[in-house]
């Protein structure tokens, strides 16, 4: 049995290789890789998934479209300039040239709003507030609306507007215990994005809390009628608790300047007696 | 070329740069004269590039494209009017040496040729020249394009053996050439 390596013999095949070199004519190599190239480039291209789901109107295509109108709606109610609701009870405590402003009646909730908008003020006091927010804005109000046309359909507000004037209500309320006292207990509470200039919460520090509270107190001592006052300081009068009744006195006087005078007259020889601050 | 056959031109230029050198030389050996190797050549690469959608990988792509080149060399002698003196299966040796001297580029009408065999490459083309054309392709084969005994034997349509003695005829008159030059 004859081995392939017997077969050859090593100077043959090393005269052969180096005899060995010839190689087509560098055109007929152009020639017949540029016939390969075309032969491929013009061959029918196979329709295969990812071309059949670029087609167009497919399913998803209407489902799409409704999408965009859907957005484009949307942006337009949002962008849609806001009216002012008329419906809307404006309640502020503020000065009249202040309250008189349209941007400030709606005063962003802060914190100590909570608790109180669980347990809602007595509707006189409200309506006094409403009563006192309205003068000031009744001057330029008055003006205008003798000049406006007659009166017409207040527009619905938006939803969301709706929804804002109901918070803004209790809101406005707690606003009562002054402008530096509610800047004060908002720092306890993240910043409403409508008052990008309040305090940040680390600069309030503990005292915070102590000031939120004492807010609530005085303004929830404000909010109390006279007839409360008077009933209370009967009560710690009459239980001989003097200078309770002492103490509820010189609250009483500071809500109401007329105090004394809304005292009963059975009252009125021991309030005398009580100093004034 | 099951590549080139999905479509990536890139495949193609690979196996044409591999083979290229080895099919041309194929050719050129047989035929002798350039520009009819020239036109076999591309034949044989064109009939690749047609064949390419239903090529089927029964064996190694070089055997199947000196398959190609083999029955090219055998039809264009049939079309020169050469095909009973150039059955390169016949082993006869006076008929084959007959043969070898009708080819065109034999040393026999090329004094020229003939004249510079004092260099090695042109003792040698004369010498593979003058074997009989189963000799002569059966040690191409095994020169250029690197198959083996029995993968020439597939494409000579020989057994093993017959491979085998045809080279080591031909070996022995490309030595003896050699030792002369």
């Amino acid at each position: 049995m004859t081995d392939e390596r017997d077969l050859r013999d090593p100077a043959l095949d090393a005269a052969w290789r180096a005899q060995s070199t010839e190689t087509p004519p560098p055109a007929l190599d152009a020639a017949i890789l540029a016939a390969a190239h075309r032969a491929v480039k013009s061959a029918p291209e196979k329709i295969g998934p990812g071309r059949e789901a670029t087609r167009p109107w497919r399913w998803w295509t209407p489902l799409a479209a409704a999408a965009v109108i859907g957005v484009i709606a949307i942006g337009a109610l949002q962008l849609a300039p806001h009216e002012p609701d008329p419906t809307k009870v404006v309640v502020s405590d503020m000065p009249p040239t202040i309250a008189s402003k349209p941007e400030t009646t709606v005063a962003p909730p802060p914190p100590a709003a909570a608790p109180q908008s669980t347990a809602p003020p007595p509707a006189p006091r409200q309506e006094r507030r409403v009563a006192e927010a309205k003068p000031p804005r009744s001057s330029d109000a008055a003006k205008r609306e003798s000049s406006a046309p007659p009166a017409q359909p207040a527009p619905e507000p938006f939803p969301a507007r709706r929804d804002a004037a109901a918070a803004a209500a209790p809101a406005a309320e707690s606003s009562a215990a002054g402008r530096a006292e509610a800047d004060n207990a908002m720092a306890a509470a993240p910043p409403p994005r409508a008052a990008p200039a309040s305090p940040p919460a680390s600069s309030a520090g503990a005292v915070a809390p102590m000031l939120a509270k004492r807010a609530m107190r005085d303004d929830a001592q404000q909010r109390r009628s006279p007839e409360d006052f008077v009933e209370r300081i009967r009560k710690l009068f009459t239980e001989g608790n003097l200078p309770e009744a002492q103490r509820e006195l010189a609250a009483f006087r500071t809500a109401y300047a007329d105090a004394d005078a809304r005292l009963p007259a059975d009252l009125r020889p021991w309030a005398a007696t009580v100093p004034r601050n | 070329m099951l590549s080139y056959a999905r479509g990536e031109a890139a495949a193609f230029d690979a196996l044409y740069a591999r083979h290229k050198g080895g099919v041309y030389r194929y050719l050129l050996r047989h035929c002798g004269n350039a520009g009819t190797a020239d036109e076999l050549f591309q034949d044989i690469w064109m009939n690749v590039i047609r064949v390419r959608a239903t090529y089927a990988p029964s064996a190694k792509f070089a055997t199947w494209l000196y398959t190609l080149a083999h029955h090219r060399i055998v039809d264009h002698w049939r079309a020169q009017g050469q095909a009973a003196l150039l059955s390169i299966d016949d082993d006869d040796d006076d008929a084959a040496r007959s043969a070898a001297e009708a080819l065109p580029g034999a040393r026999s009408d090329e004094p020229e040729a003939r004249a510079a065999n004092r260099q090695l490459g042109a003792s040698l083309q004369a010498a593979l020249a003058a074997l009989p054309p189963a000799q002569r392709d059966a040690f191409l084969l095994q020169q250029e394009s690197g198959l083996s005994l029995a993968e020439i034997a597939t494409l000579q349509g020989v057994g093993v053996e017959t491979v085998k003695s045809r080279l080591r005829y031909a070996v022995a008159r490309l030595r003896m050439e050699l030792s002369e030059s």
